[in-house]
């Protein structure tokens, strides 16, 4: 083999090896407890091109409820909705990035929605009122969902410039940083979270008998 | 108590369907302390007494359109009196709710019409009537911790004894605030018109229809069916009476997880009759609700 053809290899095997920059962030409420569910995102700054859409991801409709509370996905990607309860339900988002409606909605019934739009997308049952899901589409493929510690990394980034934001359901407005990455990072965020004021499910005793 | 065959057999035929079918049970359990259980006008003969009553609900719904959903409920329950066993009784019945909703989302409105029918068998068998109401409720979530209602509801009993058979209507207003992540607080008035039934010590309604309380006392109850009832005590009467009532309400739930919640409850009962003969009420209680 040509000296300049095992000498592009290596080059070439080098690159690939070399993982990228990991950011990890995490993020406590006012009390300094963790926060769960709330999406992390980073945008390279001046990105024009869309992510390709991921694989289809499952929010399920069990013990009426939706399973995650909360979903992050790029644009374009596919939400299955698997009714996995006995009772029907009417799905439903009226936020701008995704309006749809699936009335009728029977036990068993499993339909998906592309969501092709950035933003928050809002999903309910019009039956049961207390059901709330949250969709954040995102024009990025680097993106992830705290879990009960409060913490994610974000792998595999390459250097350069970019937008990091902080959502949650329960954030007043998401919240940004711009970060220059040459290497590992560490943020850190105090999030002021407003009171889960979510509609009760909780059944309520019948009226007095007078 | 001796279980009439109809109810005991409806309520067979309930339980066996319903666990096959039903897509939801609920238990609910209270304990209630009435001032004035007995209903009586005179002040040193009012009755009060703790009520136990508890009932499960087998609950089947189907959505029959985009925003019309129907729920058919079958409910089995009791009550219990302590002091006054004649009140002691069971109740069997179903009730039919079909709601429109206008519009998607919890700000829109909802009416619901629904009518029910029950059959409530009672210690003292005079007392044992099919019951038989209707009503249509429109409410509204005004924001997301912030809700109203405004009702109509029309009752009618055809018991054993003819003095407790009773037709009445009524509207209600009432608002609920959820305070708290767990605890909501509601509020109500009602105004019932129609009839009730009464209970007075039999002295005390000989004197009134002998003119003791007065000459427009005496003429209406002289028009008004009454008959001796035991459940007060041996020396009871009870009689039916044109009235309007006016009701109120305080009360709160606690949220004690998704599916059970705890319910303090204050409510006051003012009723009077054609002859301005005032009857109060109060009702403290405790429920315990779980849905399964």
């Amino acid at each position: 083999m040509p000296r300049l053809s095992i000498l592009t290899l290596v080059a070439v095997l080098a690159a690939a090896a070399v993982p990228g920059a990991t950011v990890n962030v995490s993020l406590v409420d006012a009390k300094g407890a963790p926060v769960a569910d709330a999406v992390v995102s980073l945008t390279v700054a001046g990105a024009a091109t869309p992510p390709a859409a991921g694989p289809a991801v499952e929010i399920v409709q069990k013990n009426q409820t939706f399973i995650p509370y909360v979903t992050a996905i790029s644009v374009g990607t596919a939400v299955v909705f698997p009714n996995e309860d006995n009772v029907q339900h009417h799905i439903y988002s009226l936020s701008k990035a995704k309006r749809f409606e699936k009335p009728l909605y029977a036990p068993g019934s499993r339909e998906s929605v592309i969501f092709d739009q950035p933003g928050v997308v809002t999903i309910g049952c019009n039956i049961h009122d207390w059901m709330v899901a949250y969709i954040v589409v995102l024009p990025t493929p680097y993106f992830a969902k705290t879990g009960a510690d409060g913490r994610v990394a974000l792998a595999g980034l390459p250097p350069g410039s970019f937008r990091l934001e902080v959502w949650h359901p329960l954030l007043p407005a998401p919240q940004d940083r711009t970060l220059t990455l040459a290497a590992d990072a560490t943020e850190s965020f105090v999030l002021a979270l407003k009171p889960d004021r979510r509609i009760r499910r909780a059944p309520e005793s019948k009226a007095g008998g007078y | 108590m001796r279980l009439p065959r109809l109810v005991s057999g409806l309520g067979a035929a309930l339980a066996v369907v319903g666990a096959v079918s039903a897509q939801e049970w609920r238990t609910a359990f209270s304990a209630t302390w009435a001032e004035n259980l007995s209903r009586t006008s005179f002040a040193p003969d009012r009755q009060n007494a703790a009520v136990y009553d508890g009932a499960v609900d087998a609950v089947w719904h189907r959505q029959l359109a985009p925003n019309w959903l129907a729920q058919l409920q079958g409910e089995a329950g009791f009550e219990q009196v302590p002091v006054f066993p004649g009140l002691d009784g069971i109740h069997l019945g179903a009730r039919l709710d079909v709601r429109r909703k206008f519009g998607l989302g919890p700000f829109a409105p909802a009416l619901d019409v629904w009518g029910q029918a029950a059959r409530y068998d009672l210690h003292e068998r005079d007392r044992s009537a099919w019951r038989v109401d209707g009503g249509l409720s429109l409410s509204q979530r005004l924001t997301e911790t912030w809700r109203a209602s405004v009702s109509g509801q029309w009752n009618e009993d055809y018991a054993r004894g003819h003095i407790f058979d009773i037709v009445n209507r009524r509207i209600s207003l009432e608002t609920t605030w959820q305070a708290l992540e767990r605890i909501q607080l509601s509020a109500g008035a009602s105004r019932l018109w129609g009839q009730l039934t009464a209970n007075a010590n039999e002295f005390v309604y000989y004197s009134a229809l002998g003119g003791g309380f007065g000459p427009k006392v005496a003429h209406y109850y002289g028009t008004i069916p009454w008959a001796e009832s035991t459940a007060f005590g041996d020396d009871w009467v009870a009689y039916r009476i044109d009235c309007r009532a006016d009701l109120c309400w305080l009360g709160a739930s606690i949220a004690l997880g998704e599916n059970t919640s705890l319910s303090p409850r204050y409510e006051s009962a003012r009723v009077v009759n054609r002859a301005d003969v005032t009857y109060r009420s109060a009702f403290w209680s405790l429920s315990l609700v779980h849905r399964f």
